[in-house]
């Protein structure tokens, strides 16, 4: 490990815990720099069957060597023996934001690939879900620096880290209902199997998983804290074999596939179909969004409170890419459910509070990077969703349209009056301070903060009103 | 053949639980692994104590 190659490159800034195989953007496309320890590695696994077949599946995410003047036109050090090429990701999105279904799949596919790959004697060095990304509502596994080969009798080394961050949290979701947004974005690397079982009763020691990935695995961590012997040499000598490792996974698989989670029934359930007002404008509204979304092909659209993602699919009919964010888990599990049955490969949905949306985070704060810095929209669907940041939210309406200038880009809005009956509903127990919110505060406000109002339309039940508003 | 290293430490009882999980022979590997451990400690300890046998200075006999 002592002639690692030096670091003249600007890394992306989440891309530096393996030192062996680090990612840069530039221009636009992602490349990957291989060390001579990866770059053998890569070498071996890129003509493995099992590893063309997952990546002409989707499953890996697409890699092409580079070489010849490209290498020396990106200036690259021959300390980096190896270079590729990766296909964008057209948005990326963390675990902290994803429904449980989404991390759910994201286990089972590193599951998949691991099991494959330890047949054809090569294991995967880590086991983050930060490996997987989201195409749709497909799940991409994206660490090519992650195969490396499998020496005779190593344990599989990134077990730990799957339960910590994969397993235990859907453990939680599925056994306890504690949602997995929270749990991950405070805990960057998981949470151990101590503070896995914190969270459980005696009860739940019955259920699948519990008793071996949970508390026999914290029973073992806190005995064999203290030792100095280096344990994979030690079981390796005692003859540990990949079929163990098999053996587990197809366990862990199977428990996987088991865990099940109902989302509940909130007040955003069925919002568009069950409250009178909202039904009766639901076609003009759609009428609206549609002839915005024909006006021209966008590259990303961001739907604000999609709830069950009815106007990112019209969106999503002239739009190369959708990223759909609603606070609901269910609202996001069951959207994600309904794409992921389609195989819906341009509408991402996510499960973001806009009050207290992903910050930057990790290592300096540079290392998971903010909800707002990682693409910029071309358009932006704020349907239903003012009234609910300005008066139960309590965001100063200029702070609200402020916030939507920063993101240069359209915005279809949608603005209820105080006398809709959902407005009416969040006033009901508080007194009104709200003198900034009126339609002709909010276009007043739009044109301070650069927009200029290009279409403007009342919907059927006479309290609401939806702007179509460009950047000057 | 040399044994891959993790950039994040896989956790002792983690590696040791893999046999555990691992079936019957996973049970036999746990075995001789422990018997290592036993016979190790065994090893080790008679001859700490042997080396903290120091002889005394014959001038403080």
């Amino acid at each position: 490990m002592g002639n690692l190659p030096s670091t003249k490159l600007t890394f992306d800034s989440g891309s530096f815990r393996d030192r062996t195989s680090r990612v840069f953007i530039r221009n636009g496309q992602v490349f990957r720099v291989l060390s001579t320890l990866a770059a053998a590695d890569w070498e071996r696994v890129c003509h493995q069957p099992f590893f063309m077949k997952l990546l002409a599946r989707g499953c890996i995410v697409g890699t092409d060597e580079v070489t010849g003047e490209q290498v020396q036109e990106l200036g690259i050090p021959d300390t980096w023996p190896a270079v590729l090429q990766h296909s964008r990701i057209p948005f990326v999105s963390y675990p902290y934001e994803w429904s449980f279904s989404m991390l759910r799949v994201a286990a089972l596919l590193h599951l998949e690939i691991l099991t494959e790959a330890i047949q054809a004697d090569t294991i995967l060095k880590d086991a983050t879900p930060y490996n997987v990304q989201f195409q749709g509502a497909n799940p991409v596994f994206i660490d090519i620096g992650s195969f490396v080969r499998l020496s005779l009798g190593e344990p599989w080394i990134g077990y730990r880290q799957f339960c910590e961050m994969m397993l235990f949290p859907l453990l939680l979701q599925a056994y306890r209902r504690i949602d997995i947004q929270p749990v991950l974005r405070a805990n960057l690397d998981g949470i151990s199997a101590r503070e896995f079982l914190r969270s459980l009763s005696w009860r739940d020691m019955l259920r699948p998983g519990v008793f071996t990935h949970g508390w026999i695995q914290s029973l073992l961590e806190r005995s064999s804290g203290g030792g100095h012997e280096n344990t994979a040499e030690a079981l390796k000598s005692s003859g540990f074999g990949r079929q163990l490792i098999l053996n587990n996974l197809a366990q862990l698989t199977k428990l996987v596939r088991r865990l099940k989670w109902k989302p509940p029934q909130t007040q955003w359930t069925g919002y568009r179909h069950e409250l009178p007002h909202v039904r009766n404008d639901a076609e003009a509204k759609a009428e609206f969004v549609r002839s915005v979304c024909l006006t021209t092909h966008r590259q990303l659209v961001w739907d604000l409170g999609c709830n069950d993602g009815h106007f990112s699919r019209i969106a999503a009919c002239n739009a190369d890419y959708v990223v759909a964010m609603d606070q609901d888990h269910g609202c996001v599990e069951r959207f994600y459910r309904e794409l992921s049955t389609e195989g819906s490969s341009n509408i991402l949905p996510l499960c973001i509070d806009l009050l207290n949306p992903s910050p930057a985070q990790g290592w300096r704060g540079r290392e998971r990077v903010r909800l707002e810095d990682r693409g910029q929209p071309n358009l932006v669907l704020c349907l239903g969703l003012i009234h609910h940041l300005v008066i139960a939210g309590n965001i100063p309406l200029p702070e609200v349209v402020d916030w939507l200038a920063s993101l240069k880009a359209e915005v279809v809005l949608e603005f209820p009056s105080k006398l809709d009956p959902m407005v009416r509903g969040l006033l009901r127990n508080k007194r009104d301070q709200y003198e900034d919110y009126s339609l002709s505060c909010l276009e007043a406000t739009l044109q301070e903060f650069g927009f200029r109002i290009r279409q403007q339309a009342k919907l059927p039940s006479g309290e609401r009103t939806l702007l179509y508003v460009v950047p000057q | 053949m040399t044994m891959m290293f993790a950039y994040f430490d896989p956790g002792s009882g983690s590696l040791i639980l893999q046999a555990l999980v691992g079936g019957f022979s996973g049970f036999v590997v746990l075995g001789r692994y422990l018997w290592t451990q036993c016979m190790t400690h065994k090893v080790i300890q008679p001859s700490m104590k042997l080396s903290t046998e120091m002889p005394v200075p014959t001038h403080l006999q």
